[in-house]
């Protein structure tokens, strides 16, 4: 009786671990099946004639600095508000800072209106409608989406008691010593990257009642792509999106981007100083896409060549095929690289193809930053049927780890040297408040 | 002979006498009242830093050689005025910045390093901001840093950075007041209470800043003595000043101010057991609210000069009579000439002051009375306003004037000729069409 009694309750205990198992099993299995692999991000081509339209939200009042006597009294209750209209223009060459680039030509457009009070000269303080105009064109280099270079005409109008009041009419010039780049493509999973340019500004017209800034303005810019989940509007096929945050060297953030593939574009967007220092909000209004090119480019890597481990110096060995869709030949006619700001050229043969060999050349790109200076963009374009496409290179860690470990070195190095001038401050600094 | 005697013993006699109207009793120190653009730089500092540094690497057993390469003086700049709130302080405050940097090259023996060429460029620099209230509190805010910047290469030729930076940030509470006025013999004791927030961080290649931050209270009490009068020689000249201590001299531990009488500080000086480890001073500055050239000196040398100036004028009034006691015996003076030639200077300074003096518009004249009286804060920017106002063709018609009158009254209660609110007339102003929609919403902001 004894060993049955045994027997079923061995019986049971071994059920009921099965059962667990099988209950434990399906947990996992469920989560499984509902976890989303977030998506690495690789360049892509922007398309000629892709139109967002955005609502966008102006917020001036961050840009009014309490502390200036000028602006004593300023309310602006609500952010300034309109439409933004973003247009792939055309794709084009342009010479910058001794090197030519492939770069696309945006369009940005929108009027945006609200209702502010502010100081005017003798009456102190007057309310009125302020009329944002605002067109501005930005270069944005196709090996990696990076900004060259923008013109902004912008024009603000004050409505108010008495008539309205001119408050700005300019156009302005930004340019940026190296390349103001967002995306760090390819951008991976979790990945964090830095970056610092310098932007050049300068006004052209009535500055009316704005000070133009300093001409030269450093960027020291931090980010990271951790966060892929719904984003916050809704959008056919943009369920879920990658939402790449950019902060300062403080760790404050300044700007994001709800970035998805099927727009080629964002969904949402904080713009940390869209002219004048003012940032602007924006949602997805409209999407209208270009026309796709049915022609392709087919790049074929040498079994010798990694892309994504390439070694400094070394050469880049690839094949080009042009698939045509009206499937003529190209024989003779001329493909174009651009790599590194220089174009070469090569000749297609009776298949419509070349075997290109690239050095990989230099170790760094022209941003000094802490992981992202070894990736390269590589566009190859055939001008004459206005086919182009674009692919990011990689340079092997040995690249970089004489960097690392040298500035590692330098860190232990100096761990004493502010003591002493701290010291020194703080004699003077209790000393000198009289 | 006698002649020429006489005359040195009345210069010498007119010299002594200004010596014996100054005291050093009578000096005193007030409190400095600056205004945007004051600035005071100090020279000394740069080589207190680039010392120690050099100190440092001899202490680590650093052979690098230190060259400096480029650096800037220590400069306190009075920023801005303006609204802030400390606590439970909430209005106008004074923002002072002070600067310093300096770039120094750090070179090792030929491969002896793994950066390119033996060499490093070492950055220093040092930032503070302070806020201090407009009208008594005792809330001030701080916030202090240096950073220290190395710069290298690679064997690749790849050019790095890496920083450290140290920050202070406190708000201090402050009981016992300085003295408005300081005189010799004078001593205070102020106690400070501050909450600290001290901060070191580091990072690489303009990065992020990697951080760690504390908290703590800090209560530091300070007892300051005035001690003596002194004639301070700068590079300035013999600046009369008051030499105030802070801490327990006869511990050797203590930090020295010589006050100028204006209230800023020319010069500082920290001891450790009675070494000066700490000198800087004055060398260039801009004090805008300077009475006059000799207000700053002391009453002493403005006596010396005031004596000097006494004694040449006596000596040269002396020599111009002579010389016209002897003209007149030789030749007769043709008045009528001279009358014409009065005449015509008269006419030319006349002409002279009218061209230099433009009238004032009634307009300026109205909002300068109108602010005195009701917010002496905007007077600091009355020239701007009427600059703009001419610009814009401001205040030129009538619609103008009312429209002004009435934004004063909505926002003063009396408008530019002292017409106090009268309900009755508030809507008899014509507004322009266009412009009609919006005085509902201005109207609306304007009770509020």
């Amino acid at each position: 009786m004894q060993t049955n009694s045994r027997r079923l309750r061995a019986i049971l205990v071994s059920l009921l671990f099965f059962l667990m198992s099988l209950n434990l099993g399906s947990g996992l299995a469920e989560i499984d099946d509902s976890e989303v692999i977030p998506p690495d991000l690789y360049l892509y081509s922007k398309v000629i004639g892709d139109t967002w339209v955005f609502d966008t939200e102006l917020d001036v009042a961050s840009l009014i600095d309490p502390t200036d006597p000028n602006w004593y009294g300023t309310v602006i209750g609500q952010p300034l508000s309109g439409q933004t209209t973003r247009t792939v223009l055309d794709i084009k060459t342009i010479e910058y800072k001794s090197q030519n680039h492939t770069v696309y030509e945006i369009q940005q457009e929108g009027s945006y209106i609200g209702v502010g009070t502010f100081p005017a000269p003798v009456i102190g303080l007057i309310t009125g409608t302020m009329l944002v105009d605002y067109a501005a064109t930005f270069w944005y280099r196709v090996s990696d989406h990076a900004k060259l270079r923008e013109v902004t005409n912008v024009k603000i109008d004050l409505e108010h008691l008495a008539g309205v009041e001119l408050l700005l009419d300019t156009e302005i010039t930004r340019e940026f010593d190296s390349d103001a780049e967002y995306f760090d493509y390819p951008t991976l999973w979790n990945e964090t990257w830095t970056q610092t340019y310098i932007q050049n500004e300068s006004w052209d017209g009535d500055a009316g009642y704005f000070s133009p800034p300093s001409n030269e303005k450093l960027k020291e810019r931090a980010y990271s792509y951790n966060n892929y989940s719904e984003p916050p509007i809704e959008w056919p096929e943009c369920e879920q999106a990658s939402y790449v945050e950019q902060t300062n060297s403080e760790g404050e953030a300044t700007e994001y981007k709800w970035f998805c593939p099927s727009i080629r574009g964002s969904v949402v967007e904080w713009t940390e100083d869209i002219i004048l220092g003012v940032p602007a909000y924006s949602e997805l209004n409209s999407f209208t896409p270009g026309e796709i090119q049915t022609s392709e480019i087919e790049i074929v890597f040498d079994n010798s060549f990694d892309p994504n481990n390439v070694t400094l110096n070394s050469m880049m060995l690839f094949n080009i095929t042009i698939n045509l869709e009206n499937e003529s030949s190209l024989e003779n006619e001329i493909i174009r690289i651009n790599y590194l700001g220089e174009y070469t050229n090569w000749t297609l043969n009776q298949s419509n193809s070349v075997s290109v060999n690239l050095s990989s050349n230099i170790s760094k790109d022209s941003t000094t930053t802490l992981y992202d200076w070894a990736s390269h963009g590589i566009v190859i374009e055939l001008e004459s049927h206005l086919i182009f496409t674009a692919f990011t290179i990689t340079l092997n860690s040995s690249t970089i780890a004489e960097g690392i470990a040298l500035r590692s070195e330098s860190l232990d190095l100096m761990t004493n040297w502010v003591d002493g001038s701290f010291n020194s401050i703080t004699i003077f600094g209790e000393q000198t408040r009289w | 002979m006698k002649k020429y005697a006489i005359l040195m013993a009345t210069i010498l006699f007119l010299l002594i006498i200004p010596s014996n109207v100054s005291s050093d009793d009578e000096f005193n120190v007030t409190k400095a009242d600056y205004l945007v653009g004051d600035y005071f730089e100090y020279s000394g500092y740069t080589d207190k830093i680039v010392n120690d540094f050099k100190n440092n690497l001899n202490n680590e057993n650093n052979d690098a050689d230190v060259s400096i390469v480029e650096s800037t003086e220590l400069k306190v700049e009075i920023a801005s005025f303006e609204e802030c709130e400390l606590k439970d302080y909430s209005g106008f405050c004074q923002r002072g910045k002070t600067a310093h940097s300096v770039n120094m090259s750090l070179n090792w023996e030929h491969n002896s390093t793994n950066y390119l060429n033996d060499q490093m460029y070492v950055l220093i620099t040092t930032n503070e901001e302070s806020l201090t209230t407009q009208s008594e509190s005792p809330w001030s805010w701080t916030k202090r840093s240096v950073v220290v910047t190395s710069i290298f290469s690679t064997k690749n030729n790849d050019e790095h950075n890496v920083e450290r930076r140290t920050t202070h940030e406190f708000t201090t509470h402050t009981t016992g007041l300085t003295p408005e006025s300081i005189t010799v013999g004078d001593s205070w004791i102020s106690v400070e209470s501050r909450e600290l927030i001290t901060e070191f961080a580091e990072r690489e290649n303009n990065g992020l800043w990697d951080k760690t931050i504390t908290n703590e209270n800090i209560t530091n009490t300070r007892i300051f003595k005035a001690e003596s009068y002194e004639l301070l020689n700068t590079e300035l000249g013999i600046i009369p000043s008051i030499l105030v201590t802070e801490g327990d001299v006869n511990s050797g531990n203590y930090s020295v101010a010589y006050l100028d009488e204006l209230g800023f500080v020319r010069k500082i000086e920290n001891f450790a057991s009675n070494e000066n480890i700490f000198s800087t001073e004055l060398q260039d500055f801009r004090y805008l609210r300077t009475p006059d050239p000799s207000a700053k000196q002391s009453i002493q040398s403005g006596a010396i000069c005031f004596g000097i100036f006494l004694t040449s004028s006596i000596i040269f009034v002396s020599i111009v009579f002579a010389n016209e006691y002897r003209k007149q015996k030789n030749n007769k003076i043709v008045f009528r000439e001279y009358e014409q030639l009065e005449s015509k200077l008269n006419d030319l300074k006349n002409e002279k002051k009218e061209k230099l003096i433009p009238e004032e518009n009634d307009l300026k004249k109205k909002l300068r009375a109108f602010y005195l009286e009701h917010n002496p804060a905007r007077l600091e920017f009355l020239n701007e306003i009427i600059t703009k106002m001419e610009e814009k063709s401001f205040g030129d018609s009538e619609e103008h004037i009312k429209l002004l009158n009435q934004q004063l009254i909505s926002r003063y209660g009396v408008d530019l000729d002292g017409n106090k609110l009268d309900e009755s007339k508030k809507e008899n102003i014509e507004l322009p069409e266009s412009s009609k929609r919006f005085k509902e919403f201005m109207d609306s902001i304007l009770d509020d």
